[in-house]
C-alpha cells in the first residue's frame, strides 16, 4: 500500500498543482478524444483528486475505490465488460486523502453484471436462432434466397448432385410455349453456365427465361414484389408479383440450374404455362461445376 | 420472476433487432434495380487441370447499354489481388467467361462489377456480386 501511494505520489503529483477546473476540462478532453489509448491510473487519480477537492468544497467526497468504480462504469462500455471484469484494481484499498466515505453504488450498476450476463446470454440464444433461419434451409432445397428491400440474392450451397441425361436445348427451346404475339428475339447460350431467352411481342411486353448454373451469387430485382412460396413440378421456388409483371425461381431436380422467368406483362395462367413447360424439363449447365 | 420476465424480454428485443441486421449486413449499400433486371457471376475451380472458369452476366429490363466486369482474384497474405480481368459490352445483356491457371493451397474469388447506361452513355446503375472459390 505504501508503495502504492508513494508511486502515486510521484507520478501524478503533476496534478496536484492544477486547477480543480483544469482538472475538469482534462477529463471532459479524455472523454470527448477518439483516442482509443487511455491512462487508466491517471484517470483514477485525477477523478480522486476532484472528489477531494469538491469534498473540501462541500461536496460529498469520494476514495479511490469509488473513482475506480466510476471511471470503469464510464470507460469499460458492454464490449469492454467481460475484459473489464479481469482487471485488477490498482488503487484497491488506496486512498487519495480523505477517510473511506459510506459507500454509494448507483442501483444501476450494482445490477451492471447481471444485466451484462443476461445480455450476452440473449444475445447468443438471439444469434443462435437467427442462424438457424438460414441453417434449416439450406439441406433441403440446396440455395438460399435473402430477401432484401429492393432485391433478392441467392446463395447455392456446394452440395452437388450428377444430373441425369440432359435434353437437347434446342429442341427445348423449339418446344417451349410462347404466346400469342411474342416471338424470340434473342437467344444466348453459354457453353455451360447460363442460357437467356428473350420473348417480345409489338407492345414490347416481355418474357426473359435465365437458366443458369446453381453455383456462385445470382442477384435480381424484386424491389416491390409480394413474394409467394410455390412448389411447381415438384421444385421449390418462389413466385414474385408487381401487378402485371411477374417472375418465378426455382432449381432443377439436381440443385445444379436455377430458373428465371420474368414476365412484364402476362396473366397468370400463362406464366404458370411457360413455368410449367421450363420446369419439366431436364437440363444441364454442368460444364463449369 | 422478474430475472425471468427481463431474460424473455431481452432475448425477444434482441432477436428482433438481430434478424434485420442480419439480412442486410452483406452489401451495406444495397442495389437498387431500376435498369438492371439480374446479375450472377461463378468461380470454379477444376483441381486436376489447376484452372479456374470465372462466369459474369448481366441482363437489363430494356435495350440499353451494359457492361460487365469480372475479375478473378487471389488471396495472398490477406490481401485480395487481380490475377485477370475480362470486360465485355453488349445491349441488354453482356456476359464473360475465361478461364485461368490457379495454384494449389490459395483462396480466390470471382467479383463481378455489372454496369447500365442510359442512351447517352452516362451510368446510371451498378452492382457488384462476388463468388468464391
Amino acid at each position: 500500500m505504501l508503495e502504492n501511494t508513494k508511486r502515486n505520489s510521484r507520478v501524478f503529483s503533476v496534478y496536484d498543482n492544477m486547477a480543480t477546473d483544469d482538472l475538469k476540462m482534462l477529463l471532459l478532453a479524455d472523454i470527448e478524444s477518439d483516442d482509443q489509448v487511455t491512462d487508466m491510473e491517471v484517470l483514477c487519480y485525477v477523478m480522486a483528486l476532484v472528489t477531494k477537492r469538491e469534498k473540501e468544497s462541500g461536496i460529498p467526497r469520494k476514495t479511490t475505490q469509488e473513482a475506480y468504480t466510476e471511471f470503469r462504469n464510464k470507460y469499460m462500455y458492454s464490449d469492454d465488460l467481460t475484459d473489464a471484469e479481469d482487471i485488477d484494481n490498482p488503487f484497491e484499498n488506496v486512498e487519495v486523502s480523505a477517510p473511506k466515505a459510506p459507500n454509494r453504488v448507483i442501483p444501476f450498476m450494482k445490477h451492471l453484471p447481471r444485466v451484462a450476463v443476461i445480455t450476452i446470454v440473449s444475445l447468443g440464444v438471439a444469434l443462435a436462432l437467427a442462424m438457424s433461419v438460414e441453417a434449416i434451409r439450406a439441406p433441403v432445397i440446396n440455395f438460399i434466397i435473402r430477401h432484401f428491400s429492393n432485391h433478392s440474392t441467392i446463395f447455392f450451397s456446394d452440395e452437388y448432385t450428377e444430373p441425369p441425361q440432359e435434353e437437347d436445348i434446342y429442341m427445348v427451346i423449339d418446344g417451349a410455349p410462347v404466346p400469342d404475339g411474342y416471338g424470340l428475339v434473342n437467344k444466348t447460350i453459354q457453353d455451360g453456365w447460363v442460357i437467356s431467352l428473350l420473348y417480345k411481342n409489338q407492345s414490347e411486353d416481355r418474357i426473359r427465361l435465365i437458366i443458369n448454373v446453381a453455383d456462385g451469387g445470382f442477384d435480381f430485382d424484386s424491389e416491390g414484389f409480394e413474394r409467394q412460396e410455390i412448389t411447381i413440378n415438384g421444385h421449390r421456388g418462389t413466385l414474385f408479383i408487381k401487378s402485371l409483371e411477374k417472375q418465378m425461381i426455382w432449381l432443377d431436380d439436381n440443385n445444379s440450374v436455377i430458373f428465371f422467368l420474368h414476365a412484364s406483362n402476362l396473366d397468370e395462367s400463362t406464366f404458370w404455362e411457360i413455368a410449367e413447360y421450363w420446369s419439366s424439363r431436364q437440363i444441364t449447365l454442368g460444364g463449369t461445376r | 420472476m422478474k430475472k425471468a420476465f427481463s431474460f424473455i424480454f431481452i432475448t425477444v428485443l434482441l432477436i428482433s433487432l438481430a434478424m434485420p441486421a442480419i439480412a442486410t449486413t452483406d452489401t451495406g449499400i444495397q442495389p437498387r434495380y431500376t435498369y438492371i433486371q439480374a446479375v450472377s457471376t461463378n468461380i470454379s475451380i477444376n483441381q486436376s487441370t489447376g484452372t479456374a472458369s470465372c462466369n459474369g452476366y448481366i441482363t437489363a429490363k430494356s435495350s440499353i447499354p451494359v457492361k460487365i466486369h469480372v475479375q478473378l482474384q487471389i488471396k495472398e497474405n490477406g490481401i485480395w489481388r487481380t490475377l485477370c480481368t475480362r470486360i465485355a459490352n453488349g445491349t441488354e445483356e453482356a456476359y464473360v467467361s475465361f478461364q485461368h491457371a490457379v495454384e494449389k493451397g490459395y483462396e480466390y474469388r470471382v467479383v463481378t462489377n455489372a454496369y447500365a447506361y442510359n442512351e447517352q452513355g452516362t451510368l446510371v446503375e451498378s452492382t457488384v456480386v462476388t463468388d468464391f472459390a
